[in-house]
């Protein structure tokens, strides 16, 4: 992914081109930077990686998310200005998913071969992964499994672990205080873990419905129950008869959550809430200040809290 | 703007508007004179069927695709509605939005079909290789040198609109031929630039310069003109701005015929001469 040995005459004399437009015009710029010269440049695709970054390198990093907390992740598109920042950038960080298939052309584009491209999902344990009779069927499904995988807190350390390999490899000098940070932060974690296990402990056995499959992991660590999603499969809207078989469902079941993304339109969740009596729970799955998910912790905090709000008043 | 040029991935950027430019802006006229504006978007929805149904049977999805393109080309090209009160473009509306229905229920039925499978037709223009580039110009190449052979029969069809009356060639082969190679070029064009971009580039330029011009020639020159300014500054915006550059391009060709228009109205003002009848005059 980060060499470009397969650029053929064409680039050569591309190069070329370029070389003589310098030339002409006396002018030069956008180049890599030498690494050891001020912070460490990074540029990650989500809001969620690029805050890791942050509470590892702390001021001795520069961090940038080409993916921002209000959109879909599916539809990221790098622009002009991010695929020139991952040409200056030391280090690229992506979530290894599927679904960030466009970061393999952002990074080939950027041409920046010394960048070090960290796959953030290194040792993660996958959940849904479709069995191999699956895969081979067809070409283009999420064959590594459910992407969502950050959304377990316990996924965090392996996480934190996989992105402060990489910066202290680039950085050496700061290799200690990447590391120190990095269990302060795992530490602090584990003990919030611990606390909003407990707090969550209403929650466990509740049934949910959403209309697409993002919390396989969430709901692993809390306990909570997917019934299953409203949509029959990713991108295709549910039948009248699937949806009606789905409301009865959830009534027998007793079903009184549906658990919504802000990215996602809340049309066919809030019909199919209404209609079983269930409660629409809004919980982003990134980093932002409009949803009061500033960090990691306050992420899980707030989708907590939410919860529980909405099964007390039931 | 000199930034932008330093960057090889916008240099490959702009050639790839540059090649779009030459061939879609030279069907587009075509196009237009014909009253076909949406075959672009149908054919891509054809070819869009063509992957899932790959995908059903086990396929390979690239070679579906590329059949059922074919097949809308020549479906387009034969089908004939006899009864002036339907324009041929009703037709291609109605194939467009049951070729897009039908891929969404190909998909709720295939065992692993996901509508994100449908992404891999459309590319996005800053992502394009030079290998893309290499191939984009040797086949928009060959098409373009097959029109220019048999250019008086492609622009006696589009100016009689499909129906010449007393054409010394078989009009459907022709007007077959046509078809076909509209759609190989589209094939090839929304792998680069997605759909959206490439309807851009076959219609607003040859509108923009229509706005401008009767003349067969001068309408061509001012269409590959405009397209590669358009190009060029859409992609300095997208690039200033930090905007998507496909999105950024296609609102600067909403621009450029707003400026078409400008001109057009500030002549007509001057006593112009260009009347507002659609039809060119070759020279």
């Amino acid at each position: 992914m980060t060499n470009l040995t397969e650029r053929g005459l064409f680039a050569k004399s591309m190069r070329r081109f370029l070389f003589a437009l310098l030339l002409f015009w006396g002018w030069a710029g956008g180049f890599v930077p030498p690494a050891g010269a001020g912070p460490v440049q990074v540029v990650t695709t989500t809001t969620v990686l690029k805050h890791f970054v942050e509470v590892l390198g702390k001021d001795r990093v520069r961090a940038y998310s080409i993916g921002k907390p209000y959109q879909d992740p599916h539809l990221t598109q790098a622009t002009p200005q991010d695929i020139l920042r991952i040409r200056k950038a030391q280090i690229f960080i992506w979530t290894g998913s599927d679904e960030e298939e466009w970061t393999e052309a952002a990074v080939k584009s950027a041409g920046n071969s010394k960048l070090i491209v960290v796959d953030a999902s290194k040792g993660i344990t996958w959940l849904d992964v479709p069995d191999l009779k699956t895969i081979a069927s067809g070409e283009h499904i999420h064959t590594k499994g459910n992407p969502y995988y950050w959304m377990d807190p316990l996924n965090g350390p392996i996480i934190l672990g996989n992105i402060a390999q990489a910066l202290a490899f680039v950085s050496s000098e700061n290799r200690e205080f990447i590391q120190s940070n990095q269990r302060t932060y795992e530490a602090t974690l584990r003990a919030r873990l611990e606390g909003w296990k407990k707090r969550a402990a209403p929650l466990e056995g509740r049934l949910f419905v959403s209309y697409h499959d993002i919390w396989p992991y969430f709901a692993k660590r809390f306990k909570l129950k997917m019934l299953r999603p409203i949509e029959p499969r990713p991108g295709i809207p549910p039948s009248p008869k699937s949806l009606k078989d789905l409301i009865s469902e959830m009534q027998l079941e007793d079903v009184r959550l549906v658990l919504q993304v802000p990215f996602y339109s809340s049309t066919t969740p809030s019909m199919v809430a209404r209609s079983a009596g269930a409660k629409v729970v809004v919980m982003p799955i990134s980093l932002g200040k409009k949803y009061g998910t500033e960090t990691y912790l306050k992420l899980f905090e707030r989708n907590i809290e939410e919860l529980l709000r909405a099964t007390e008043d039931g | 703007m000199l930034e932008l040029f330093s960057l090889p991935f916008m240099i490959q950027a702009f050639l790839a508007g540059v090649l779009l430019t030459g061939i879609l802006a030279y069907f587009g006229v075509h196009v237009v004179l014909r009253g076909i504006v949406f075959v672009d978007l149908a054919l891509a929805q054809i070819s869009s069927l063509g992957v899932v149904v790959g995908l059903l049977i086990g396929f390979q999805p690239v070679i579906t695709s590329i059949l059922f393109t074919f097949l809308g080309a020549t479906l387009f090209a034969l089908v004939r509605i006899d009864d002036d009160r339907i324009p041929h473009e009703a037709f291609i509306g109605i194939v467009y939005a049951v070729a897009s229905a039908g891929a969404i229920l190909v998909v709720a039925k295939s065992p692993t079909g996901e509508a994100s499978a449908l992404q891999f037709l459309f590319g996005n223009i800053l992502a394009v290789t030079p290998g893309q580039l290499w191939q984009m110009a040797i086949a928009f190449g060959l098409i373009g040198l097959f029109h220019g052979i048999f250019q008086k029969k492609f622009i006696l069809l589009s100016q009689e609109h499909e129906r010449p009356k007393n054409a010394e060639f078989s009009v459907p082969l022709w007007n077959f031929l046509f078809y076909l190679s509209l759609g190989f070029v589209i094939a090839f064009a929304i792998r680069t630039g997605g759909v959206l971009l490439v309807f851009s580039y076959l219609i607003v330029p040859p509108v923009s310069a229509m706005l401008l011009s009767r003349q067969v020639r001068s309408v061509l020159l001012i269409a590959w003109i405009s397209g590669v300014l358009t190009s060029l500054f859409g992609l300095y915006f997208s690039f200033e701005f930090n905007l998507p550059t496909g999105a950024t391009i296609i609102c600067t060709f909403g621009l450029l015929l707003l400026i078409c228009g400008a001109i057009r109205w500030v002549r007509k003002k001057q006593g112009g001469t260009i009347s507002g009848v659609v039809s060119l005059k070759s020279e």
